[in-house]
């Protein structure tokens, strides 16, 4: 990544941060009462228009910025808009990681996201419209540009620090370098690939997003990451009762979690934190 | 699992009362620390031995969990850039950590533990009387945790101009802030007591007022160009809008302050 770029980023962060802010209000939830900005976003996503109107909206211009083509980080190829919205393959999720050269210090930012793909957008490397043609139209402004929001790099005024994971683009960066850190810390048991298959497993995503960066940081440990997404490999969460699966990703985290003021992760058996994470239980 | 006794630094364990375990974390760089582990007490040399025989070594982790970071480290007695003092019943050993500052992102953390290389065996009468009943060795399998250090933020270079330091003559409470020195440093003098919370890492509110102390002392002839630190500040006031000390008119102590190390708030739900 440039210096330059950086600079730039930090420029935009403010200026999104404060437009966001104002279009979706925390905890305005409700229906059907939407700010003038959300109405202004929602109106021109129907038309296909969303990343032009913010375009125009954040004042973002790779030229103005001062950034060349050197400085912008570019798609392996064109993406869609529903690469986009639903996010891209596995494969091309691994793509996508080895062709952009980010530090996780800027890739953790919601706002550096945005700005890159509207500059991505700008420079044309995004084809066609936006929502009208996936059914989403017909939503409600409010929830139509919260959906934008959340696909352009996550809404952290509202979900907090875990919001940009949950960003298709940033998650397509995040996973395979997650997943390579658990294939390092796997004993050579997990493969970086099937370590990323499993983390594309949406509840076992979310969960890691979730639990590793706001509640359980110890499990960041490369060993720790390789015996969940071991145990999720073999047993994938299955809910108790009433729990969706996200929540027995989360349990089965947590699970694991419970070792963490008791053991040493580099040096304790990798199999028993595995058994651990099951619900197994660890001698 | 098996629960057994840790000891802590954070004086919250009673589980050993003859050895006390204290941590310390230095921050040297935005990508490097210093970091100090101490043993002392009448039993302090049991656990000591165990680490100069190697059933025992000290661990370090960095985590950076906004960005999902974590490395360690073992640390071994007889491993490069350890070093070991003993001085009565003080055993102290201190070595440098680093890593990658660009893979973390907000807060880092520094974690420091002592854990079992191989089988560790303790004396069960160095136990308080809770632990009485069992076998009279204490066994610790591979891999588990004996002692836990406590957990401390990497501070930014801002915060490294300050040098604190003990004045007998002050009443405890108190603070004076000397300097800049040759070195760029501001010299915080306070109590032993204070000193204490300023060593455990504990008290924000201490290295905040040192800092307005520091920044207070700068005025217009002390220029950004003279050193880097001073060059760093009036950059990072610059990119926030912050007036710094050569814009006599507008420069705030306080403002500046926290703008360089604003007050830190948990997020909702966060827990470490």
């Amino acid at each position: 990544m440039t210096a330059r770029l950086l600079k730039a980023t930090d420029l935009f962060d403010e200026r999104c941060r404060t437009w966001w802010e104002n279009a979706v209000p925390k905890g305005s939830t409700r229906p059907g009462q939407a700010t003038e900005k959300a109405q202004l976003l929602a109106t021109a996503a129907r038309s296909g228009e969303a990343l032009g109107i913010l375009l125009d909206e954040f004042e973002v211009s790779s030229a103005r910025e001062g950034l060349t083509d050197g400085d912008i980080p570019i798609p392996p190829r064109l993406l869609t808009v529903s690469e986009i919205t639903a996010g891209p393959s596995l494969e091309f999720e691994r793509e996508i990681h080895q062709s952009l050269d980010l530090v996780p210090a800027a890739a953790v930012r919601s706002s550096f996201w945005m700005a890159l793909l509207l500059w991505w957008w700008e420079k044309r490397y995004i084809l066609d419209g936006w929502a009208a043609e996936q059914g989403r139209g017909e939503w409600a402004d409010d929830r139509l540009t919260r959906f934008i929001g959340w696909r352009l790099g996550g809404l952290p005024h509202v979900r907090g620090s875990v919001s940009v994971f949950e960003c298709p683009m940033a998650r397509a960066w995040w996973r395979p370098l997650i997943a390579k850190r658990a294939s390092d810390g796997s004993d050579g048991f997990l493969t970086p690939d099937r370590a990323h298959t499993v983390l594309g497993y949406p509840p076992v995503w979310y969960a890691v997003a979730e639990v590793l960066v706001k509640r359980l940081a110890a499990l960041n440990h490369p060993r720790a990451l390789a015996a969940a997404l071991m145990s999720f490999e073999d047993n994938p969460p299955s809910p108790i009762g009433n729990e969706t699966r996200n929540a027995a990703a989360r349990r089965r985290l947590e699970q694991l979690g419970r070792l963490a003021p008791a053991v040493d992760f580099s040096t304790y058996p990798l199999e028993k934190l595995i058994a651990m994470c099951s619900g197994k239980g660890a001698q | 699992m098996i629960h057994l006794p840790v000891l802590r630094a954070d004086g919250l364990g009673y589980d050993f009362p003859q050895v006390f375990y204290n941590n310390t974390v230095e921050t040297l760089s935005a990508d490097e620390v210093r970091v100090t582990n101490v043993l002392s007490g009448p039993d302090a040399d049991l656990f000591a031995q165990r680490v100069i025989s190697g059933s025992g070594a000290w661990t370090s982790e960095v985590r950076s969990p906004q960005a999902l970071f974590s490395e360690s480290a073992v640390h071994h007695h007889d491993g490069k850039g350890v070093k070991f003092r003993k001085t009565g019943e003080k055993r102290e050993w201190e070595y440098r950590v680093r890593w990658d500052s660009s893979m973390c992102a907000a807060r880092t953390f520094v974690v420091t533990q002592m854990v079992t290389a191989g089988r560790m065996l303790l004396p069960r009468k160095i136990l308080s009387s809770v632990w009485a009943d069992g076998a009279e060795t204490l066994t610790y399998p591979a891999g588990r945790v004996v002692a836990r250090g406590k957990v401390y933020p990497v501070e930014d270079a801002v915060s490294s101009i300050l040098e604190f330091g003990v004045d007998p003559t002050m009443r405890d409470g108190e603070m004076r802030v000397s300097g800049p020195t040759a070195q760029w440093n501001f010299q915080v003098f306070l109590t032993d007591q204070t000193m204490s919370w300023v060593q455990n890492g504990e008290r924000r509110d201490i290295l905040m007022t040192a800092l307005v102390g520091a920044l207070s002392r700068l005025d217009v002839r002390h220029s950004p160009e003279e050193s880097q630190i001073l060059g760093e500040m009036v950059a990072l006031l610059a990119e926030k809008k912050v007036a710094n000390w050569t814009e006599e008119e507008n420069y705030d102590p306080a403002a500046a302050a926290t703008c360089l190390e604003p007050f830190l708030f948990p997020e909702e739900g966060e827990d470490r």
